[in-house]
């Protein structure tokens, strides 16, 4: 069942307590686009809820029943403030015929929104092989867009030669299943390999497709990887020295705590299909531990012509190597001068009846920040393997952090270079050893997800490949969860306010999917100003004011890993990396005018006006720009002048607040009269010294007041009367 | 502000503060105990509050430090803190003589003065000073000023407790 992701970016109260997934829906399907909903889930971090797809669909309306198919599309919609907050996968599963697939959401409603709207050429690939008569090749696609889609599906032969051509019309949301086997005029022979392209036009990743292989005489079945080439990478780079790591591939007799049938012995497999349109000269080596030590080792290399596929004996080169034939787990890597994603790979073990398939995911070698694996679960006799290999030439250290219900449980990893681990996690919840928390591993729980990271954090590079794989004894079923890049999903730019002449350090964020925010100061490649005749900006973030005004400063990350979100099996393998930044406003403000929002009348001073009649009212002010825009800004100094004397520190307080507000209190005076007595009018400039750098700037404001025994009234002029009229005439009492 | 006519009358100034602290002015000539030299100038500063109207009528407004009267009291720095506290606990109250030592002892800004300016506070303080204090200790510590701001957001002056409200809107909001 092919399934596609939808979101919107709403902002729910108390966001960071509960994600709520507003609705779930599964679309039944004859050509038309039927849904209905399925459930609504409130989600807690890190939480983990499972729907039957089967028993939904057995509930269905009366009304669309007719429509029921056999498979379909599922779609999350979820409300939550970022993107890439939920991750979902799909599970068929059928006991009876041991046969299970997997596969995650891959389409991005927003992302797909938000994708340039011009028609651009999109493409498919993977491999296939028949390693029995009785295999099936099945493929769904399903149009994740609100427009007819057309996918050419070229199905071509081990040296490239067509074998089937067809183009498919998908209506807007539609699904379709195509028997890949049964295409081709001439039937296909056993162990035939070749490969499989899919034409679209539309945003990438638009087209959801799913392929699996299954036998039902045998309980074979395995997921194709199908690889878009993300449009961030758009295989625009130099030819380079590529790499794949290929972690956890079963040789040999079973380990005993996986408790297989005895005897059960596993059997490597590895396709190769070149995409590219120029040869590729794949090398093989195998990592493997012998007597406590790493070793690597080469397989060989094998040529491929453009277009053409081919099975790999992998039995036999290993048999010529120096490892033996129960190694028991082993890595391998494949590496070419290409491009990223010019060879599609598929590799595994299986066992001597073809019943047991433990898939393994090739990975592009290049860093990443943390990942989170779906989902694992240890319900019942069913265990979750998670395989690790550290193909990098440094040490590793990790953390693994299971997340279950109501918590999460610290799993520390030390990876020497070239080394690896494979974690069975029903051992290691049956093992009862506290983690550095002191935290236990509850007995009730069975399923969770997980994240993978640097020791020094969520954000920090690690150079590991990783693979988590389910599997049941009894039913012969494995099927690989998915896994997914965390990393940026959105960027900003602070908006920065400074002085003329003053410094100040720009900040940039970036959101990951995880919902952590992180700041970007000195850490961005470069930051760059335009219009430096307003700011100027170092390579540093550091940006001084040069005059009054507004320019726009851009951070930027180079090499930055993004595409959080992805999912790094199925249809992409690998966490893509590239370019994030943000632009935002460096506005030099200037003070300029004084505005006042209010006054408060208050009390006299009782000693120094004993015997005496006035008012006294607190007058409140804050500095404005040229602009007439609040300085938010702690330290400026306003000063008075009156009858020709600066005077400063007439303020409370002397300086101003971190809002740029401030107060002129006491204002007023008391009088020795009785009865009704003004005295004269007087006047006040304004002028503003910013510290620590001693501008002087001069303020457009200016007042008049006047001091009675029974009032005093304060006309503020010089401000701006546009949009707001920012001049004001207070008066309290009698002045007349 | 400043008044338009001066009117020294240190008789009465100095008078004052001969009655509100008890000390013996300084002779000329003689170093100046930091307490001498701040009594001079609060004297001289409240001095200027004081003057007389064209029409011959006598005016008291509030008349700022200049910048002479602020580098005396900052010179005098960490010693200047204990003179001024005792202007803030006399029993009677002047109004701008207490007001004034809360500005002096702002600037000065040290952690020494957080406790005297909590003197300030009293509700027996003219509320321009307690409103003027409850600024100060934010300036010094917005930690331990917060207390004090948020028992000062039902104050029955509207002074004091409109000045709590802004100032506790300038704290982070809590997560």
């Amino acid at each position: 069942m092919a399934v596609r992701r939808e979101f919107r970016l709403d902002t729910p109260p108390k966001e960071r307590a509960i994600k709520q997934i507003s609705r779930s829906e599964a679309i039944a399907n004859h050509g038309r686009w039927h849904e209905f909903s399925i459930a609504d889930c409130h989600a807690a971090p890190c939480w983990v809820a499972t729907v039957n797809l089967g028993d939904a669909l057995r509930h269905i309306p009366a009304k669309l029943a007719s429509h029921r198919s056999d498979y379909g599309m599922v779609s999350v919609d979820y409300s939550w403030s970022w993107a890439g907050a939920i991750l979902a996968s799909v599970q068929n599963l059928d006991e009876m015929a041991m046969l299970s697939f997997h596969s995650a959401v891959q389409a991005d409603k927003a992302r797909l929104d938000a994708a340039d709207r011009q028609i651009a050429s999109q493409r498919v690939d993977t491999t296939w092989w028949r390693p029995y008569a009785s295999t099936e090749l099945y493929l769904f696609l399903g149009n994740s867009t609100g427009l007819p889609k057309t996918v050419t599906v070229n199905m071509r032969s081990e040296s490239g030669a067509s074998l089937a051509d067809i183009p498919v019309t998908l209506a807007p949301h539609a699904s379709v299943k195509l028997d890949i086997f049964a295409l081709p005029k001439k039937s296909l022979d056993v162990r035939s390999v070749g490969s499989l392209s899919l034409d679209y036009s539309g945003p990438p990743h638009s087209l959801v497709a799913f392929a699996n292989l299954q036998d039902q005489t045998n309980g074979f079945s395995a997921n194709l990887h199908l690889v878009e080439a993300h449009p961030e990478n758009a295989r625009v780079k130099d030819i380079h020295q590529v790499a794949v790591a290929i972690p956890g591939v079963l040789l040999g007799h079973q380990r005993a705590k996986m408790q297989f049938p005895e005897n059960t012995f596993f059997a490597p497999y590895l396709l190769l299909h070149n995409t590219a349109q120029d040869a590729r000269a794949i090398s093989l080596s195998a990592s493997y531990s012998s007597s406590g030590a790493r070793s690597t080792v080469p397989l060989g290399t094998t040529s491929l012509p453009p277009g053409v596929s081919r099975q790999v004996d992998l039995s036999s080169l290993i048999s010529k190597s120096s490892i033996t034939p129960d190694q028991g787990v082993i890595d391998i890597e494949e590496s070419f001068s290409g491009n990223d994603g010019d060879i599609a790979s598929e590799a595994g073990s299986t066992d001597q009846t073809g019943n047991y398939v433990f898939e393994a995911d090739p990975q592009l070698e290049t860093w990443t920040s943390s990942r989170t694996i779906c989902y694992w679960t240890i319900s019942g006799d069913t265990n979750t393997m998670i395989s690790l290999w550290n193909y990098s030439g440094d040490t590793q250290d990790l953390v693994l952090t299971l997340h279950f219900e109501a918590g999460s449980y610290n799993v520390p990893i030390h990876l020497e270079a070239s080394a690896d681990l494979d974690l069975d996690l029903a051992t290691l919840f049956k093992s009862r050893v506290p983690d550095e928390n002191g935290t236990l591993l509850p007995n009730n729980i069975y399923e969770g997800s997980a994240t993978l990271a640097s020791t020094k954090g969520e954000s920090a590079k690690l150079s590991v490949a990783s693979s988590a794989s389910t599997f049941n004894v009894r039913n012969g079923t494995c099927t690989n969860q998915c896994g997914t890049c965390n990393g940026p999903v959105s960027e900003a730019f602070i908006p920065l306010s400074l002085g003329i002449g003053a410094s100040a350090q720009a900040t940039g964020t970036m959101t990951y999917n995880t919902g952590s925010i992180y700041y970007v100061t000195t850490n961005a490649s470069s930051w760059s100003a335009s219009g430096s005749t307003v700011a100027s900006i170092q390579s540093s973030g550091m940006a001084t004011g040069v005059s009054a005004g507004s320019s726009q400063a851009t951070w930027v990350i180079d090499g930055a890993y993004y595409g959080a979100g992805y999912i790094c099996t199925g249809n992409s393998f690998y966490c893509p990396s590239g370019t994030v930044g943000a632009t935002g406003p460096v506005i030099v403000q200037k003070p300029t005018y004084f505005f006042s929002p209010s006054y408060t009348s208050t009390t006299g001073p009782s000693g120094a006006c004993q015997n005496k009649t006035g008012k006294f009212i607190d007058v409140s002010y804050y500095v404005a720009d040229q602009s007439g825009v609040r300085v938010n800004r702690a330290g400026l100094e306003p000063d008075e002048n009156e009858n020709g004397t600066w005077n400063m520190n007439f303020t409370t307080p002397s300086t101003t607040r971190s809002d740029g507000s401030f107060d002129d209190t006491p204002f007023g005076a008391c009088y020795g009269f009785t009865g009704h007595y003004c005295g004269l009018p007087t006047s006040r400039a304004f002028q503003i010294t910013e510290l620590p750098g001693y501008f002087v700037d001069p303020i457009g404001t200016n007042t008049t007041q006047k001091f009675c025994t029974d009032g005093v009234t304060l006309t503020i002029q010089g401000n701006p009367t546009s949009p707001t009229n920012q001049n004001k005439t207070y008066t309290v009492g009698n002045v007349q | 502000m400043i008044s338009s006519q001066k009117f020294f009358d240190f008789a009465i100034v100095v008078a004052l503060n001969l009655t509100m602290l008890g000390r013996v002015s300084f002779c000329q000539g003689v170093v100046q105990s930091p307490s001498s030299s701040v009594d001079a100038v609060m004297s001289r500063v409240l001095s200027r509050s004081h003057s007389i109207t064209s029409d011959g009528v006598e005016e008291v407004s509030w008349a700022p430090p200049t910048k002479e009267d602020v580098a005396e009291i900052k010179g005098l720095g960490e010693e200047a803190v204990m003179p001024l506290a005792r202007y803030l606990q006399t029993e009677k109250k002047d109004g701008f003589a207490e007001l004034l030592a809360v500005k002096f002892l702002i600037i000065i800004g040290t952690p020494s003065t957080f406790q005297p300016l909590t003197l300030a506070l009293a509700p027996e303080q003219w509320e321009v000073t307690r409103a003027q204090a409850l600024s100060g200790i934010y300036q010094l510590s917005k930690d331990k000023a917060k207390l004090y701001i948020l028992a000062a957001l039902n104050d029955k002056s509207e002074l004091v407790n409109s000045r709590a409200h802004e100032l506790l809107a300038l704290y982070p909001p809590e997560p």
